[in-house]
C-alpha cells in the first residue's frame, strides 16, 4: 500500500512541476477575478455574476486540469519510457494504475482548492460570506472532476493521445446532454429505441447530476439525499472506470 | 511449467466493471426521482430556448444569462429601450426561475418604455401646444374638431397611467376610441392649413396606442414569468402591484396580491393588498389586512388606516 | 541451478492489417548464477526484445520464462533485480538523490537504508558533484551513471543491462567495467546486452549472439572461438551471422 502511495505523491509532484497546470489555474484566478468589477450592477445580480462566473470557472478549468493531468500522468510516462523504470520494479500493474489514480486525485484537489479558496473569498469580501449549499456545490464539482479525470486516465491504457482528448471533450459535452436525450427517448413510441436510449442514458457519464449550480445560485436548496446520492453515483462510477482502466493496462505492452 | 501471463484474471476486472453497470442505472433512476421532487430538472419540454441554449452551452446557462444581462444594462443607461426586449427573451429562455429577469423586464415594459414612448414625441407635443395657441380666432373654429380630439389624446398621454387608470375594459373602450379618431382623420380632407394638426393628431393616437401596448406587454410578460414561477409570491406581487399602480385596475390587483400572500411574502405585500381592497370596494377585507398588520413594521400606518376606514371609511389617497 | 532461463522463448509482434514481425523466435537460453552473461548481436537481432520479456514488460507469445525459480512477475523477483535501459529515461525534473530516493521506497527501503546506499552509490558513479543538479541538465553519459545507481539502489541479485555503455566515453567504459567486474566479485549475475564487442570481450564470462530473431549460440568465449575456427569475436561474430544468413536464404 505504501508503494501506491510513493507514486501518487510522485505524480502529484510531476504536476507541481509542469508549467501547464500553472497556467490553467492563473486563467482561472484571472476569470474570478474579473467578475468583480461588475459593480454597476445592483449587489444582487453582482452576487450572482460573481457565484455564475466562479462556479462555472471552476467547473470548466477543473475539467481542463483533470483531462491534461490525467493524460500527462499516463501517457506522459509512456511516452517519455520512464515507464520502464517503473515496471520493473516490485510494483504490480495494480498498484501501479491506483498509485496514478490517487495522483491524479491530490493534482485536482490542490488546485480545486486554490481556485475555489479564491472564490470564497471574494464572497466573504462581498459581505456575503459561503453558505452550505455552496459548499455542496464544490463538492459535487470535485467528485465530477475526479470522475473525468480518472476516465482520461483509463482511456489513456489503450488510447493515444489525441484520440483521448477529443474523447474526453465529446464525453464531457455528451455527459451533460443526457437527460435532454432521455427525455426525446421517453416521448418515442418505440419500445427498441426506449431501450436502447435508456441503455445509452446509463453508460455515458451524467456530469449533469453534479451540476446543481444554477438552481443554488438561484436559491433553490439541494437536499443532503440529493447530494449524497450523487456523490455515490460518482463514486461508483469512478470505480466502474478504475477497473476498466486496470484491464487495459495489466495487457498493455510498452 | 510456470503460468507466464500477467494475470490470467484480469477478466475478472472487466466483467465486473460491466456488472456494476446495473446498480448505477438503478442510482441514476433514484437520483432522476429526486431531482424531480426538488425541481432540480431541467425539462426539455420547459422552452424550446433553453434547450438550444443548453446545447450551445453545455452547463453554463447562469452565466449566459449573466452575460446577456450586462447587454440589457448597457442598453438602458445608453437608452436603447427596445433592444431589450429580446435579450430579456433570452435570459427568460435561458433560466426561467430567475425571477428578478422577470420582474425587471415587467418593469422596463410597463413603466420605462410605456414612459419612454411619450418622451420621445415631447417636441411634437410642444410644437402642437404651440401652433394651438397661436391660431387665429376663425382657424380655431374651423378645426375645431381636431383641436377636441387634440385635447383628449393629449389628456390621455399626460395622465394615463398616473391619473388615469387602464382597467381592461378601460382600454377596450380607449383603443375602440383611438379606432374612431383614426377613421375621422383618415376621411378629413386634408390641405395646407390642417397639414400639420392632422399629422401630429396621427403621431398623438399612435403615441397612446403605443403605451397601452407596452403597459400589456408587460403584464403579459409577468404572467408568462409566474407560469415558470407559480410557488414564489415575487411575481404575483410585481403584477399586483403593475396593475395596482400602473393600471389603476383593483379587480385585477387583488386578484394577483391575493395568490402573492398565500407564499411567504415580505409585509409590504399585505400593505399594498390593503389599499388594493379599498380601491377595489372591499372596505371590510381591507380593515382585516390592516389588521393583520397591527404586528408588524406598518403598525402606525395600520393603526391610522384602521381608524379613518371606521370613521370616514376612507383611507388610500 | 540456472538463474535465468528461458524455453523456447517466442515474441511475434502483431502489427496491425495481419502484417506480423517475429521479434524473438524459439530462444531457449540459460544464465548461471554468478556470472556475467553478454547477449550481441547487430541492431534488431532481438536482444532489447529478449530483456523485455524477462523483465516482463513485453508478455511472450510462447513458451517459458524462469527467473530465479519463479515467473518473471512475481514481485519477490523483481525485488532482486536492477534494470538500466537502452536509452536513459528518467523523470528530468528530479535530482539524482530524488530520483535514487523514489526508486527506493518503490523497493520498501526505509530512509535511512535509502539515505546510507544514496551516499554510496552516488559516489560509486561519480555523480557527487552534481548532487543538487536535475537530470534535464545531465549529459548522456550523467546519465547512463545515474541510471546504473538507480539500478543498484537495491542491491539486487540480478542486474540486467541494456547497452550499458552507450554515450560513455572511454574513461566511463573503462570505469563501467570495473564496476561491473566488481559487483560480480560481490556474487551479482549479470545479463547485458551490448554492440561494443571489445567490452564484450573483457568482462563477460559467456555469450550468446542473437540474428533475426533467433539465439545463434550460446557459450564461453574460448570455446565458441575455436568451435568456429574464429581468430577473435569479431571473426566469430560475422562467421555465425554469416552461417546463418546463407542457411536461411536457402529455406
Amino acid at each position: 500500500m505504501r508503494k501506491v502511495w510513493v507514486i501518487a505523491v510522485n505524480t502529484f509532484k510531476e504536476s507541481l512541476r509542469k508549467k501547464t497546470l500553472y497556467i490553467l489555474v492563473v486563467f482561472a484566478l484571472i476569470v474570478i477575478g474579473t467578475s468583480k468589477f461588475f459593480s454597476f450592477l445592483t449587489a444582487e445580480e453582482e452576487l450572482k455574476m460573481i457565484k455564475d462566473v466562479s462556479f462555472s470557472t471552476i467547473e470548466f478549468f477543473g475539467a481542463l486540469i483533470a483531462i491534461f493531468g490525467a493524460l500527462g500522468a499516463l501517457s506522459g510516462e509512456i511516452e517519455k519510457r520512464t515507464i520502464y523504470t517503473l515496471l520493473t520494479k516490485p510494483v504490480t500493474r495494480r498498484n501501479l494504475f491506483i498509485g496514478k489514480f490517487l495522483g491524479m486525485c491530490l493534482i485536482i484537489l490542490v488546485n480545486f482548492i486554490l481556485i475555489s479558496l479564491f472564490f470564497i473569498g471574494l464572497l466573504v469580501f462581498k459581505k456575503s460570506p459561503p453558505d452550505v449549499e455552496t459548499f455542496k456545490t464544490l463538492l459535487l464539482i470535485y467528485f465530477e472532476l475526479v470522475l473525468i479525470s480518472t476516465i482520461t486516465l483509463s482511456v489513456a491504457t489503450f488510447a493515444s493521445d489525441a484520440f483521448n482528448i477529443i474523447f474526453s471533450f465529446f464525453l464531457y459535452i455528451i455527459g451533460h446532454l443526457t437527460s435532454y436525450g432521455r427525455q426525446l427517448v421517453d416521448r418515442t413510441e418505440s419500445v427498441i429505441l426506449k431501450g436502447l436510449g435508456q441503455m445509452l442514458y446509463t453508460i455515458v457519464p451524467n456530469y449533469e447530476n453534479f451540476a446543481i449550480r444554477d438552481k443554488v445560485v438561484l436559491g433553490v436548496p439541494v437536499s443532503w439525499s440529493y447530494v449524497l446520492k450523487t456523490l455515490t453515483y460518482g463514486i461508483l462510477y469512478t470505480f466502474i472506470v478504475i477497473l476498466i482502466g486496470l484491464y487495459f493496462f495489466q495487457k498493455r505492452e510498452v | 511449467m510456470r503460468k507466464n501471463k500477467i494475470n490470467s484474471k484480469n477478466w475478472v476486472f472487466l466483467f465486473t466493471a460491466i456488472l456494476l453497470y446495473i446498480p448505477l442505472g438503478f442510482l441514476q433512476v433514484s437520483i432522476d426521482y429526486n431531482k424531480k421532487l426538488e425541481n432540480l430538472e431541467s425539462g426539455l419540454l420547459l422552452m424550446p430556448g433553453q434547450v438550444a441554449g443548453s446545447l450551445v452551452l453545455s452547463g453554463f446557462k447562469g452565466l449566459a444569462a449573466d452575460l446577456l444581462w450586462l447587454n440589457i444594462e448597457n442598453y438602458w443607461h445608453e437608452g436603447q429601450h427596445y433592444k431589450m426586449l429580446p435579450l430579456l427573451e433570452s435570459i427568460a429562455w435561458l433560466q426561467p426561475q430567475y425571477v428578478t429577469v422577470w420582474s425587471v423586464g415587467g418593469w422596463h415594459m410597463s413603466y420605462n418604455i410605456f414612459a419612454q414612448v411619450k418622451i420621445n414625441k415631447e417636441n411634437l407635443i410642444e410644437e402642437y401646444k404651440e401652433k394651438v395657441k397661436n391660431l387665429p380666432e376663425k382657424d380655431k373654429k374651423d378645426l375645431h374638431n381636431i383641436i377636441k380630439i387634440g385635447e383628449k389624446l393629449n389628456f390621455l398621454i399626460e395622465n394615463l397611467g398616473l391619473k388615469e387608470g387602464m382597467e381592461e375594459d378601460r382600454i377596450t373602450k380607449l383603443l375602440t376610441e383611438l379606432g374612431n379618431y383614426q377613421y375621422f382623420l383618415d376621411n378629413y380632407k386634408v390641405n395646407e392649413e390642417n397639414k400639420f394638426f392632422i399629422d401630429a393628431l396621427k403621431e398623438f393616437i399612435g403615441i397612446v396606442d403605443e403605451m397601452l401596448y407596452w403597459y400589456n406587454q408587460g403584464i403579459e410578460f409577468l404572467k408568462k414569468g409566474v407560469a415558470y414561477n407559480p410557488e414564489k409570491y415575487d411575481l404575483y406581487f410585481e403584477l399586483g402591484w403593475t396593475y395596482y399602480h400602473k393600471g389603476k385596475d383593483y379587480k385585477n390587483a387583488v386578484r394577483y396580491l391575493e395568490k402573492a400572500i398565500k407564499f411567504p411574502h415580505p409585509d409590504y405585500v399585505d400593505d399594498v393588498l390593503a389599499h388594493a381592497y379599498e380601491k377595489n370596494g372591499q372596505i371590510d377585507l381591507a380593515m382585516k389586512q390592516w389588521e393583520k398588520l397591527l404586528n408588524t413594521g406598518f403598525k402606525s400606518i395600520a393603526e391610522r388606516a384602521i381608524q379613518e376606514l371606521e370613521t370616514k371609511g376612507k383611507f388610500t389617497p | 541451478m540456472a538463474i535465468i532461463e528461458t524455453n523456447d522463448l517466442t515474441k511475434i509482434y502483431v502489427l496491425g492489417r495481419g502484417k506480423e514481425v517475429v521479434g524473438l523466435n524459439k530462444v531457449s537460453l540459460k544464465v548461471e548464477e554468478g556470472e556475467i552473461f553478454g547477449i550481441l548481436g547487430p541492431n534488431g537481432s532481438g536482444k532489447t526484445t529478449c530483456l523485455k520479456l524477462l523483465l516482463g514488460i513485453l508478455f511472450p507469445t510462447e513458451g517459458e520464462i524462469s527467473i530465479m525459480g519463479k515467473n518473471q512477475f512475481d514481485v519477490e523477483v523483481k525485488e532482486n533485480i536492477g534494470f538500466l535501459p537502452e536509452n536513459p529515461y528518467y523523470y528530468d525534473y528530479l535530482t539524482g538523490p530524488e530520483l535514487l530516493y523514489f526508486y527506493g521506497r518503490l523497493f520498501n527501503m526505509n530512509k535511512e537504508e535509502i539515505k546510507e546506499r544514496t551516499e554510496y552509490l552516488i559516489s560509486l558513479v561519480k555523480l557527487s558533484e552534481v548532487k543538487k543538479l536535475t537530470l534535464r541538465h545531465y549529459s548522456k553519459g550523467m546519465l547512463e551513471r545515474i541510471g546504473l545507481a538507480a539500478a543498484l539502489i537495491n542491491d539486487p541479485k540480478i542486474l540486467i543491462l541494456d547497452e550499458p555503455t552507450t554515450g560513455l566515453d572511454p574513461i566511463g567504459c573503462l570505469e563501467t567495467r570495473d564496476l561491473l567486474i566488481q559487483l560480480k566479485k560481490q556474487g551479482k549475475t549479470i545479463l547485458l546486452s551490448s554492440h561494443f564487442l571489445s567490452e564484450v570481450e573483457r568482462v563477460c564470462s559467456r555469450i550468446g549472439i542473437f540474428h533475426r530473431g533467433y539465439l545463434l549460440t550460446t557459450g564461453t568465449l574460448e570455446g565458441l572461438i575455436s568451435q568456429y575456427n574464429a581468430n577473435n569475436l569479431e571473426e566469430l561474430f560475422v562467421k555465425t551471422i554469416e552461417e546463418f544468413d546463407s542457411n536461411y536464404k536457402k529455406e
